[in-house]
């Protein structure tokens, strides 16, 4: 085995030291921590009542200006406003639905994995049926029977994501299972649950982290497209699809309502997308 | 070969049967009495009783479910609430449109994003390789709706090329909706290339080609290309599903004639039957696709082939 003469630090500490290292990753994660403090602070620059979902008829579909840096709708609101409302509908939306696809996934990949045979079969296949349905399809399924709400949303695109963790995870604890450090606290005595919990489940972060920061990136894309259909999140509430999807009536002569919410949501992805990339690229650096 | 698309074809079977199962059960949950929604509000209770009987709606829903498939396999979807259409008739008639634009989308896809790929991965770390990555890139993150609301804009709109909503006969009507859906995987497929010419072209058996003196273009085209379409092959896989879910909001922003708008046309009227039908269609495509692609994927691979031979 390779001897470590250098000071051990911890995975944590590498990655970072890695991370930092690529460009588009760390333009990525300042985006995104802006984005981010962007919505949870958004209410400290705008007034919702007033400035996202009040309508002011002296103001109507005005291009961009000084007093309004994106420009106003066909209501007078002002659009930079509702786009960065609109990201608390994505933000909130995406992670409440992936991070439970994420711990159920983990969790029946885990026990699929580590116990193999019957349960092993049985998850699988009911993973390749949920693989089945494209994920927009299995939202608008959803959403056609139950209506349109944050919460179905949520639903929807927690179970098409489910399938993703379990696979990630039922990998990375098969390789796992037989190594030594798992053998040896079954030696000592640990019982099954400790094991997976504290000698198994470390192991599996990497991959399982990598896989979370895109599947925001898919899902945002995914409930954006939902809102541009009329079947995620509702008027008022703005949300960038659905700002998109209310600009088309006034696209030919008012391009800026087209233009911007769209660039949001691609600059929000591209971050997304770089960090994602940027981090496999650090917890793994044989891939490189 | 044979063996191994008859094993891949029954394993088909309990993935269609489970997938058509979940859709259908989610769809039973869908509040209101069909038997009232055809009646209206006027009807009597014993009229609303009489056609739930008739309509097999007071059979446990397992029973309605296995009604259903077996009505499927002969053709039979049922009837649209409103117009009172077979949803079959309804169904394949726009079927051809769907299936035009996503092959359209396909080929566009494939014809941008392999000679991308090959020559980003051949003339690594120049400008154009940093161009055609920074596109692919784009092209991942950017929302299918608003790349072709850009479109619009830009070729229609402005300076008049192409027809404002798609047009299923002609190719200029066909050009932006399909390149609005050919974006995304495009991009995919480009950055797979890609990396996966760039593992290939540092091999041994590539540097004795060069050494026996084959030219740049056949080490490229004959040894590398085949070798490197193999992941290719698998995105083209994964990417179905988000070309079929593409096309349900691209058929929207063209005006497509389609089973996308179909779709989400008869979400909108609360059109249960129509809804089931698409969707139930929209996921064995996407099976029997996928099906298509693993066989395709043996093709490529001999390492799959010869373990059925």
């Amino acid at each position: 085995m390779e001897k470590n003469e250098f000071k051990q630090r911890s995975m944590l500490a590498e990655t970072w030291k890695r991370l930092k290292k690529n460009k588009g990753a760390m333009i990525g994660l300042v985006i995104v921590t802006v984005l981010f403090l962007l919505a949870i602070f958004a209410g400290v620059i705008y007034d919702y009542d007033t400035d996202v979902i009040g309508q002011n008829y002296n103001e109507l579909l005005q291009g961009p200006s000084g007093k309004h840096w994106f420009g106003t709708d066909e209501m007078g609101r002002d659009l930079l406003a509702r786009i960065i409302y609109g990201s608390r509908a994505s933000l909130f939306i995406s992670f409440a639905a992936v991070a439970l696809a994420a711990v159920i996934g983990c969790f029946f990949g885990a026990i699929s994995g580590y116990f193999g045979g019957k349960v092993d079969s049985v998850i699988m296949r009911m993973t390749d049926i949920l693989l089945a349905i494209p994920e927009t399809l299995f939202a608008i399924t959803l959403v056609a029977a139950l209506g349109t709400s944050t919460f179905t949303l949520i639903i929807a695109l927690a179970i098409s994501n489910i399938p993703i963790y379990c696979r990630l995870l039922r990998g990375s604890v098969l390789t796992q299972r037989g190594s030594e450090h798992v053998e040896a606290a079954r030696a000592i005595g640990a019982k099954t649950s400790t094991i997976i919990v504290h000698h198994i489940l470390p192991n599996c972060i990497a991959p399982v982290l990598v896989q979370f920061t895109l599947s925001i990136a898919v899902t945002i894309l995914t409930i954006s497209g939902l809102s541009f259909l009329g079947l995620g999140v509702a008027a008022p509430k703005p949300e960038w699809g659905a700002l998109l999807s209310s600009s088309r009536s006034y696209m030919r002569e008012h391009t800026y309502l087209t233009i911007f919410p769209g660039l949001a949501i691609m600059i929000t992805i591209l971050s997304l997308n770089l960090l994602g990339d940027g981090l496999r690229d650090a917890l793994d650096p044989r891939l490189r | 070969m044979l063996k191994y698309i008859a094993k891949r074809l029954l394993a088909m079977i309990p993935v269609i049967l489970g997938v058509t199962l979940i859709v259908y059960l989610i769809m039973s949950l869908a509040p209101g009495d069909p038997a009232r929604t055809i009646l209206g509000e006027l009807a009597t209770e014993e009229q609303v009783n009489e056609l739930r009987e008739e309509m097999g709606l007071n059979d446990p829903i397992i029973v309605q479910y296995f009604r259903y498939i077996w009505n499927l396999l002969h053709g039979d979807l049922g009837r649209s609430y409103q117009s009172r259409i077979d949803v079959s008739t309804e169904i394949f008639s726009r079927f051809p449109n769907t299936i035009k634009l996503a092959l359209a989308a396909s080929l566009f896809s494939v014809i941008l994003a392999l000679p991308l790929g090959i020559i980003a991965a051949v003339k690594q770390n120049t400008f154009f390789d940093s161009f055609s990555m920074f596109v692919a890139i784009i092209g991942i993150s950017c929302p299918t709706f608003w790349f072709g609301l850009i479109l619009i804009l830009v070729f229609a709109v402005n300076l008049k090329w192409f027809p404002v909503s798609g047009q299923v006969d002609n190719f200029r009507g066909m050009v932006l909706p399909a390149l609005t859906l050919a974006f995304n995987s495009m991009a995919a497929m480009a950055r797979v290339t890609r990396s996966s010419m760039l593992e290939v072209i540092r091999q041994d058996y590539i540097r004795t080609a060069r050494a026996k003196g084959v030219s740049q273009r056949n080490v490229i085209l004959q040894h590398a290309v085949p070798n490197a379409m193999i992941p290719t092959v698998t995105v083209i896989g994964l990417r179905i599903g988000g070309l079929l879910a593409g096309a349900v909001i691209c058929e929207t922003v063209f005006s497509w004639p389609g089973i996308g708008r179909l779709l989400v046309q008869s979400i909108q009227s609360r059109n249960t039957p129509v809804v089931l039908g698409c969707i139930i269609i929209f996921s064995i495509c996407f099976s029997l696709v996928n099906l298509i692609v693993d066989i395709l994927y043996a093709f490529i691979d001999p390492r799959i082939k010869s373990q059925y031979q």
